[in-house]
């Protein structure tokens, strides 16, 4: 029983610091520590990605950058937290590209609009998504499955949930190519591409990385990535505009605050933020992970926001799925 | 492709008979024993605790302190089911339906060493058949697709119709489940269901803080209903803890059952150590020797949930090891700590990192010796907390079931699912509707829904294809066989003494004739 105190106290202490940690009177910005919610559990790509920015922000900024996993409903919850917090820039969030749709593609009214409800610090990286196929499969290029899928309309193909990014990548695919495509939704990516591996589909779509331990095992193959320029860690892997696609589409990452923070606590963090971005460490990191260098500062990130808001309103309007 | 035992050792035990990573395993498990057995926490709890420790570790300092924490903490779960009716761990609902019983005669003690050693027995032996035959596991599993996994989960729903001593209430509460599992956005369609405009509702509701309201605060608030009785939640006898050697024997095939069906079920990605437990406990209640007395307290049920849950973690880390592809919550958190040792799962792991591969398996083995020395030495411990008066016991339960459900997300909104699923679990058992169908129904529905239609869009809506497949088509048939199995035995049994009948009728009728002559 006294274990069981112990935990008690102990529990309620770590909750109180959490609470606590927010609101500290800034002399010059920043005096306490920066708590930092990341939509996703321990351990995921978002999460681990954000470990590795704030910790090399860390050092320029002189207080620790505290992470605060706060799952649900897609990383929604954890960005709804950060836009109701002061925009005193000691609560931040990790924006993840998908969570761009929810403006166009919910019905409810309870959803963000990253354009408007948040104040943007930096995008800090760009992954490339990308096409697995089974093995086996009768293609060997995307020219090949682009006539495959003309001869046979309609062939099943794997995404992520509906509303998600990795669901209208394929739609960016088919507006494209103007092939007719079945998509699959699945619970996620590990998901559609187990189902590509076992020949359930005849596609899945995910990133190279992601792919990278069933293309090991000799189970699917990437026909191609949407990148700009091949993946560093993926160099055999072709990319669709090299095969004369102009299909350049991947999740995004970038640190958001709560809406209306003062510019000069903007500049601040967005300075660190770059430097953090150009730091050996980050960069072999990114490398080595097969994740997509990008960097987008406050001003040109709006911009970038704004495209990416068209690109996929173009897309979901073409669906007739888009939400004025 | 399959590995030598021997050739695992010699690469593997060097990296871990490691100072750091020993007292890491030792953290690990008392970690993981002490969160699963408290009421209200749990193992993915855990994980969210220990995960971000990691992130500086070596890998085998990581796993040394993760795998662990994993089989400590799917054996911990049982301690809260049968201490307190409270599983805390989904895999240890099944855990309530005979220890719980065995407890109130005055037995805890021993239906804590008998999980100990069943959980034991199911971890290692899965994990050692694993070990050799990874590779070749992973790669029939990667076969398996959406309608095994629709197939597996609908044998689950089955179980739950004939786990109630009441058929009716056992359905109201697998219907209630399936209800609930509803709520959120739509797997295929992505349209919001049930949300009323909350975006934490948006992925639906939120397994911990449901389960702990039913079984945790319902739990509680009944026992309070009941009339709280002075002196100790239940008297208990400290006889003894490891198993009979009759018990032992009598189990047997009871054993043997669990762990093929907790390995099996435990390979296909998507289940689980969960459905696992589900899936062996019904089979016994339908063909085990003891059937009809399943439920009251008796070893057979204790074995069959505990040595399948944990037979299901040793299996639910092969596909993610061998394949990068994640089994349930906590191996998707395994596989990002490899990642992030830039160990990367798959068939080139074991070719070139065959060593990390065999420090995996090892330490999970550790794990399991860990927790049955640690959970053996402390269930006297656990035993006395049955010894403290209810007006005690419970408000401290019922602190830890807001603490728990606050902590998974630290989400306030999660205490108010909390506190209406308590209420709701309260209810239920006023009305006589045990909680653990309509939690497995809860667990479940999304599993059957989303899959049979995945399943209906890559067959173009071919319901025959789902029994075209080997696999699928005997787990519906069997399905199918232990539904109406009774009914069936019923029905040849009167068959049979029809034909007995009519076989002494004709005898006799010979008979006359012969005498007639």
């Amino acid at each position: 029983m006294r274990k069981a105190a112990i935990i008690v106290v102990a529990l309620s202490l770590v909750a109180g610091t959490v609470l606590w940690g927010a609101g500290a009177p800034e002399e010059e910005f920043p005096t306490g520590e920066i708590d930092v919610y990341v939509g996703f559990a321990a351990g995921g790509g978002t999460d681990v990605l954000a470990r590795r920015i704030a910790e090399n922000m860390e050092p320029e900024l002189g207080v620790p950058m505290v992470i605060d996993n706060r799952p649900g409903a897609g990383g929604l919850v954890a960005v709804q937290e950060v836009i109701n917090s002061p925009p005193d820039g000691y609560t931040l969030g990790i924006l993840l590209g998908n969570q761009f749709l929810q403006k166009h593609y919910r019905e409810a009214d309870a959803w963000i609009d990253p354009l408007e409800d948040v104040t943007l610090i930096g995008v800090f990286n760009m992954d490339a998504w990308g096409i697995a196929v089974p093995a086996d499969a009768p293609y060997e290029t995307f020219n090949e499955f682009v006539d495959y899928a003309r001869d046979n309309p309609g062939i099943h193909v794997g995404s992520g949930p509906p509303g998600t990014l990795y669901y209208w990548t394929w739609q960016a695919v088919i507006a494209e190519t103007g092939i007719e495509l079945t998509i699959v939704p699945y619970d996620g990516t590990a998901q559609s591409l187990s189902a590509a591996a076992g020949e359930e589909v005849a596609a899945a779509g995910a990133g190279p990385g992601e792919a990278a331990s069933l293309m090991d095992g000799g189970l699917v193959r990437m026909i191609g990535v949407a990148a700009e320029d091949r993946v560093d860690a993926f160099p055999d892997i072709p990319t669709f505009a090299e095969q004369g696609f102009d299909i350049v589409i991947g999740p995004w990452r970038s640190l958001v605050g709560p809406p209306d923070m003062p510019s000069d606590v903007v500049d601040t963090l967005a300075t660190a933020l770059e430097n953090a971005f150009y730091s050996d460490d980050y960069q072999s990191f990114i490398s080595e992970h097969g994740h997509g260098a990008f960097f987008r500062g406050p001003d040109d990130g709006m911009e970038f926001y704004r495209n990416e808001d068209d690109v996929f309103y173009n897309l979901m309007a073409a669906e007739g799925q888009a939400r004025e | 492709m399959i590995v030598g035992l021997g050739e695992m050792l010699e690469l593997g035990l060097p990296l871990v008979l490691d100072g750091s990573v020993l007292l890491l395993a030792v953290i690990g498990t008392i970690t993981g024993l002490f969160v699963g057995a408290m009421p209200g926490l749990s193992s993915v709890m855990a994980m969210a605790i220990l995960i971000p420790l990691t992130y500086r570790l070596t890998p085998q300092q990581a796993f040394g302190l993760l795998l662990p924490a994993y089989a400590a903490g799917t054996f911990g779960g049982a301690i809260g089911a049968l201490l307190l009716n409270i599983p805390g761990t989904g895999a240890a609902i099944m855990t309530t339906y005979d220890g719980h019983p065995m407890a109130k005669r005055g037995d805890a003690g021993y239906a804590i060493g008998l999980s100990c050693v069943y959980s034991f027995v199911g971890g290692i032996i899965s994990a050692i058949f694993l070990a050799v035959f990874a590779p070749v596991v992973a790669y029939w599993a990667i076969r398996l697709g959406t309608r095994e996994y629709f197939a597996v989960a609908v044998f689950g729903l089955g179980v739950i119709s004939y786990l109630s001593p009441s058929l009716i209430k056992g359905l109201i509460g697998g219907a209630v489940g399936l209800l609930l599992a509803t709520v959120g956005m739509d797997a295929i369609t992505g349209v919001s269901r049930f949300t009323f405009g909350y975006a934490e509702l948006a992925g639906g509701l939120e397994f911990v803080p449901v389960m702990i309201g039913i079984f945790g605060l319902g739990e509680i608030m009944y026992n309070i209903d009941k009339g709280t009785r002075e002196g100790a939640y239940l008297p208990q006898r400290f006889g003894r803890m490891l198993p009979r050697l009759s018990d032992v024997k009598r189990c047997l095939p009871t054993t043997i059952r669990s762990l093929v069906v907790g390995t099996f079920i435990g390979v296909i990605p998507a289940s689980g150590p969960t459905i696992g437990a589900v899936a062996s406990y019904g089979l016994e209640k339908r063909i085990g020797k003891r059937r009809a007395e399943m439920g009251t307290g008796v070893p057979e049920g204790i074995v069959a949930a505990e040595t399948a849950n944990n037979a299901g973690t040793g299996s639910a880390i092969v596909p993610m090891i061998t394949l990068g592809i994640p089994g349930d919550a906590v191996t998707a958190v395994l596989l990002g700590a490899l990642m992030l040792h830039n160990l990367r799962p798959g068939p080139a792991l074991f070719a070139q990192r065959l060593d990390v591969v065999a420090s995996i398996f090892i330490l999970f083995f550790l794990g399991n010796v860990l927790f049955v020395i640690f959970g053996l030495l402390g269930a006297r411990v656990f035993v006395r907390v049955l010894k403290t008066p209810q007006r005690v016991l419970l408000p401290i339960v019922a602190a830890l079931c807001f603490i728990g459900a606050y902590a998974t997300r630290r989400s306030v909104f999660d205490i108010h699912i909390l506190v209406i699923f308590g209420i709701v679990g309260f209810l239920i058992r006023k009305i006589g509707v045990a909680p653990a169908p309509l939690i497995l129904g809860f667990i479940l529905g999304p599993i059957v829904e989303s899959n049979l239609r995945r399943g209906l869009i890559t067959t173009d809506g071919s319901i025959a294809a789902f029994f075209a497949r080997p696999v699928s088509a005997f787990l519906l048939l069997l399905t199918l066989v232990l539904l109406f199995s009774p009914g069936l035995i019923r029905l040849a049994r009167a068959g049979f003494a029809e034909v007995q009948r009519r076989r002494t009728r004709g005898h006799r009728s010979i008979h006359n004739e012969s005498g007639r002559e």
